[in-house]
């Protein structure tokens, strides 16, 4: 035994896509992790951070380690929604339409700085995330599975910008940060790239199949109903709380559940345990949630609120559900 | 192991049935003095065997017929003569019991015969000693038959003469060692907690038997405050009406009251507030009724039965140089009883009573009846004169020494058996006095203080072989107004100073002033005796040992206005013989109030050390409670080996912890938890227990236990948290 016990270990496919991850990225396991738990969850994150912190980077391991494709997509001002979705063009030669596809069908989309791009565009994108499929001239275009969508977006510059509405927001399972790496993870930065970027050597860590099988199982992880009935306690308390103008909804719950679900399985579990909600939930709700503007205003943050919450609620621990 | 355990459960079911024994043997303790039984040996041997056949667990096949020949044989020996082999009494036996039965249908319960009802006594003892054996062994529970046992014995001790001071002692340490033992063996039952190596677990009993020893030791010494209600017995009495009965005298409970028949003395006696008459009278004093004159070594009798007609006055009481005071009272009896003689005070000189009505007096005993045409008659009104004698100290001092032949005779009279030591005594207590009147005082004093109890209900009996006055005298010192008075005139013969044994009622209670006169009402309570000496040239003088005797002070609030060398009184009246009294009564005064402080000092002290030794007690546990809980859980849960089990230890970890001072908030999750426990107590354990605990609860289907793999863990948890 190691001094310090581990609770769970990583699923062991989930464990060499970390590692594969880790060969590009230094010093950021916890993204990396939650970023897989939202992939395994078929859902999409929204990263929120300051450029050139290496979200870009992240993806492309990301999507490199799973072996999917990757796409990268520029929001801009100007982009178009069939920018992303494709558009039909005339082929003389056929004499037909043929349809040209768009960045959005791929595997894993990096869509950056979503909110620059107009709500027209935005919505295209959200529905593509939504619906898993994009429709084109009248014509349904399935999205390919796995779709992963990691949006980022720059909290700094606001002016000429579209923030996402909330309903929107919703949409992402997780919101997270990157954060600037320690000193020493920026140095082992700079020594690993100092001759030639990693990302162009790593491998695949996994079958694409294998990480549809693998989104398959985690829909299987048993949740216990107190365990449920804990993810229902907490997001009814951000619908009390004094600081909360919006609590989070139903869709919070279900978010929670099935982020919860994803990290047991990468921890190695075919169940969920307290723990997975309580270190999840502030990801999961904290952009769910609209602060009161007197909130927003003394500088409190929903991520620091929901924690607190989270601090309070009581913790399921009783011996049998006596039914 | 096993041969230990066996060994223990024999230890305790010998315990079990031996208390429990003692327990039911209360109950059959009284049967002599409430029931007539006279032979309680007897029930008491059959419920014993009944017990320790119980305890040797014989099976039912042969316990039955063994218990029903012990139950004939028992019968045998009670009802019939002869040898239980004959079968003759057996046949007159079934008969009696056919008959009976036969009786018990028509619900004729009077007529039943006493085989029969000793039949059904003995059967009741019979389902009464599968019920303890129910109560002891099956379900392990006595608090019910305890609390039965005690209100039984109170009962019997407040109506009866049964005496339950020590009883009660008995039942209340018996019974708690049962409780206690019950609720071990029920605990061990329960949690399935064995003690190591099939010893005795003198641990546990320790405290117990300490407890209850002490607390009963101090509960026996101590001072106890009077009773808070009033005996209950004559009030109960008087609302039932119940009548004056001679059942209870068949029973072999005495009442208080006028008996007429002295022969056998001694024994205790119930108080009785039955009005008896109402007097109305100028002056306080004793009401006579007889005087006896012939100790027997077990009670007084009349000499000669001789009885004469009532010439105008009884024999003269006092010689003519006493100085009387002519009065007179109005005597109405209240009916309760039947008296067919006169109840005066003092010398009578004349009784008022219609024409038919014929006095007449017993030479001896001065006692006048009441007839009508020679049949006995209950006079119920009726008014008398009589002197009151007022006696002068110098002249009983000077009184000669010299009686006249008669009175020798008759009041110096002592049976052969009287112990030498009783006149010995006498002498011992006279020594520095040199005339009779000065003796007699002396005697009278003696009672006060020497160890002599006033005492109704812890009264002996003598046995055929012993004497009245010498046991009172020597052994009990325990006693009501019959052993006082008795010893006095008795000792006072021994001195060959003539004295008789005198019968009445007290002055009774003050029930209104009417002019001149002051009503009384005497009650059976009032019933009283004392003593009459005989000084030449004065006449017969009273005395009244009776020790502490509650009607004292009334005597002396009888001496009045008169300041000279003389009172008046049938009781002792001069201030110079006042003196002596009150001082008597000072020094008893006196020597209470010491002794109240000393007690109150002596509680004061020992109620400190119970204080201080509870405290450490308390003190002990508090320090220890933790340890002993955790001790008894791993040893709980060590055996256990169940599905659940690995659930159950851990919350009972989670519980230990807490009260170790590892707090859980609400919001902290186990493993959070487990990390707090493992940092604080320097291990991974608790981390590993928690990760198998998650496993076993919020999976979908539970693995198996694996408590076996984690008791282990889950001990040494424990046992960190004690180091």
């Amino acid at each position: 035994m190691s001094s310090e016990y581990q609770y769970d270990t990583y699923h062991p496919s989930v464990r060499k896509v970390i590692e594969n991850i880790e060969n590009v990225m230094v010093g950021k396991r916890e993204v990396t992790e939650l970023s897989l738990v939202a992939l395994l969850a078929g859902s999409h994150v929204l990263l929120e951070d300051v450029p050139g912190v290496g979200k870009t980077m992240m993806v492309r391991a990301l999507a490199k380690s799973v072996g999917a494709g990757f796409n990268r997509i520029q929001f801009t001002p100007d982009l178009l929604p069939s920018d992303l979705t494709g558009v039909s063009v005339f082929n003389q030669r056929e004499m037909m339409f043929e349809f040209r596809k768009g960045p959005l069908l791929g595997n894993i989309i990096l869509a950056d700085e979503i909110n620059r791009t107009s709500p027209k565009t935005q919505s295209a994108l959200l529905e593509g995330m939504e619906e898993g499929s994009v429709t084109v001239d009248g014509e349904t275009h399935i999205l390919p599975q796995p779709f992963f969508v990691m949006a980022t977006q720059n909290p700094i510059e606001y002016e000429g910008t579209y923030p996402l509405p909330e309903a929107q927001l919703d949409r992402f399972l997780l919101k997270l940060k990157m954060g600037y790496p320690s000193p020493e993870e920026e140095l082992e930065v700079l020594n690993r790239t100092e001759h030639g970027h990693p990302i162009d050597a790593i491998e695949s860590a996994l079958e694409i199949d294998e990480l549809i099988s693998m989104q398959k199982t985690v829909k299987e992880v048993f949740v216990k109903q107190s365990v449920k009935q804990y993810i229902i306690d907490i997001v009814s308390r951000t619908r009390h709380n004094t600081s909360i103008y919006l609590g989070a909804s139903p869709r919070g719950s279900l978010s929670l559940m099935k982020a919860a679900q994803a990290y047991a399985f990468m921890r190695n579990r075919d169940y969920v345990v307290p723990d997975d909600i309580k270190y999840l939930a502030p990801y999961v709700l904290s952009h769910r949630v609209l602060l009161k503007s007197e909130a927003a205003f003394e500088g409190q943050q929903s991520e620091q609120i929901i924690k607190e919450i989270v601090q309070r609620v009581k913790v399921p621990i009783v011996r049998e559900e006596k039914v | 192991m096993q041969q230990a355990d066996q060994k223990l459960d024999w230890i305790y079911s010998l315990l079990l049935y031996g208390l429990g024994f003692l327990l039911f043997w209360e109950w059959l303790r009284p049967l002599s003095v409430i029931s007539n039984t006279g032979e309680p040996e007897v029930f008491i041997l059959f419920t014993a065997f009944l017990f320790l056949m119980s305890y040797f667990q014989i099976p039912f096949w042969l316990s039955f017929p063994i218990k029903a020949i012990a139950m004939t044989y028992a019968l045998h020996s009670l009802f019939f003569p002869g040898a239980f082999l004959e079968m003759i009494w057996f046949k007159y036996f079934l008969s009696d019991v056919g008959q009976n039965i036969g009786l018990m249908f028509d619900t004729s319960w009077g007529e039943l015969s006493n085989l029969f009802r000793t039949l059904l006594f003995f059967i009741l003892l019979w389902l009464i000693s599968y019920l303890m054996q129910y109560w002891l062994i099956q379900t392990r529970r006595i608090f019910l038959f305890l609390v039965v046992t005690i209100v039984y014995i109170s009962v019997i001790d407040t109506f009866t003469a049964y005496n339950a001071d020590v009883a009660i002692i008995r039942i209340i340490m018996i019974g708690f060692v049962l409780l206690g033992l019950l609720q071990i063996l029920r605990i061990q039952e329960q949690e399935g907690v064995t003690f190591s190596k099939g010893r005795f677990p003198v641990f546990w009993l320790m405290p117990l038997v300490l407890i209850i020893t002490f607390s009963s030791l101090f509960g026996y010494i101590a001072p106890k405050a009077e009773p808070q209600w009033p005996d209950p017995v004559p009030f109960i009495k008087k609302t039932t009406e119940y009548e004056e009965g001679s059942d209870a005298k068949g029973n072999g409970i005495s009442k208080i009251g006028y008996d007429e028949d002295d022969s056998r003395l001694g024994g205790p006696f119930i108080e009785d507030d039955t009005p008896v008459f109402n007097a109305e009278t100028q002056q306080r004093g004793y009401w006579r009724v007889e005087t006896k004159d012939v100790y027997t070594g077990k009670g007084w009798d009349v000499s000669l039965p001789d009885r004469r007609i009532f010439e105008g006055r009884t024999d003269r009481l006092y010689e003519e140089s006493v100085e009387v005071e002519g009065l007179d009272a109005n005597v109405s009896m209240s009916g309760n009883v039947e008296y067919d003689f006169i109840i005066h005070p003092g010398q009578v000189t004349d009784v008022e009573a219609p024409d038919d009505v014929q006095l007449v007096t017993n030479v001896v005993s001065g006692k006048v009846f009441t007839q009508k045409l020679a049949d006995p008659f209950v006079l119920d009104n009726y008014s008398l004169s009589y002197e009151r004698p007022t006696f002068s100290e110098k002249l009983l001092k000077e009184a000669p020494v010299e009686y006249s032949q008669d009175i020798r005779n008759q009041y110096l009279q002592l049976p052969e058996s009287l112990p030498e030591r009783v006149s010995e005594l006498a002498e011992e207590i006279v020594a520095e006095e040199d005339n009779p009147y000065d003796k007699a005082r002396a005697i009278e004093n003696y009672f006060v203080g020497n160890g002599f109890v006033y005492e109704t209900k812890d009264v002996s009996v003598p046995d055929q072989d012993e004497d009245y006055v010498d046991q009172f005298l020597f052994e009990s010192k325990k006693g009501y107004c019959d052993n006082f008075s008795s010893s006095m005139t008795v000792l006072l013969r021994s001195l060959d100073i003539p004295a008789r044994w005198v019968k009445g009622f007290t002055e009774g209670e003050y029930v209104s002033t009417n002019g001149d006169y002051g009503e009384y009402e005497v009650t059976n309570n009032n019933a009283h005796s004392w003593v009459e000496a005989y000084f030449p040239g004065v006449g017969w003088v009273p005395f009244e040992p009776t020790r502490g005797f509650s009607g004292l002070a009334d005597f002396v609030s009888d001496y009045n206005e008169e300041g000279g060398a003389e009172a008046e009184a049938p009781e002792p009246a001069t201030p110079e013989e006042e003196q002596p009294q009150n001082q008597t009564q000072e020094d008893e005064q006196q020597g209470s109030s010491k002794g109240f402080s000393l007690s109150l000092e002596w509680t004061i002290w020992h109620t400190i050390g119970l204080l201080i030794v509870l405290a450490a007690f308390v003190v002990y546990a508090f320090k220890n409670y933790k340890k002993w809980i955790k001790r008894f859980f791993l040893r709980k849960y060590k055996r256990r080996d169940d599905s659940k089990a690995l659930s159950e230890a851990y919350f009972r970890l989670l519980w230990l912890l807490e009260l170790h001072g590892i707090k859980r908030g609400d919001g902290q999750t186990l493993r959070e938890y487990a990390v707090k426990v493992d940092n604080q107590l320097g291990t991974q354990d608790m981390k590993v227990l928690t990760r198998r605990y998650e496993e076993n609860h919020y999976r979908g289907k539970p693995s198996e236990s694996g408590w076996n793999e984690m008791k282990e863990l889950w001990e040494n948890l424990i046992k960190k948290m004690q180091s």
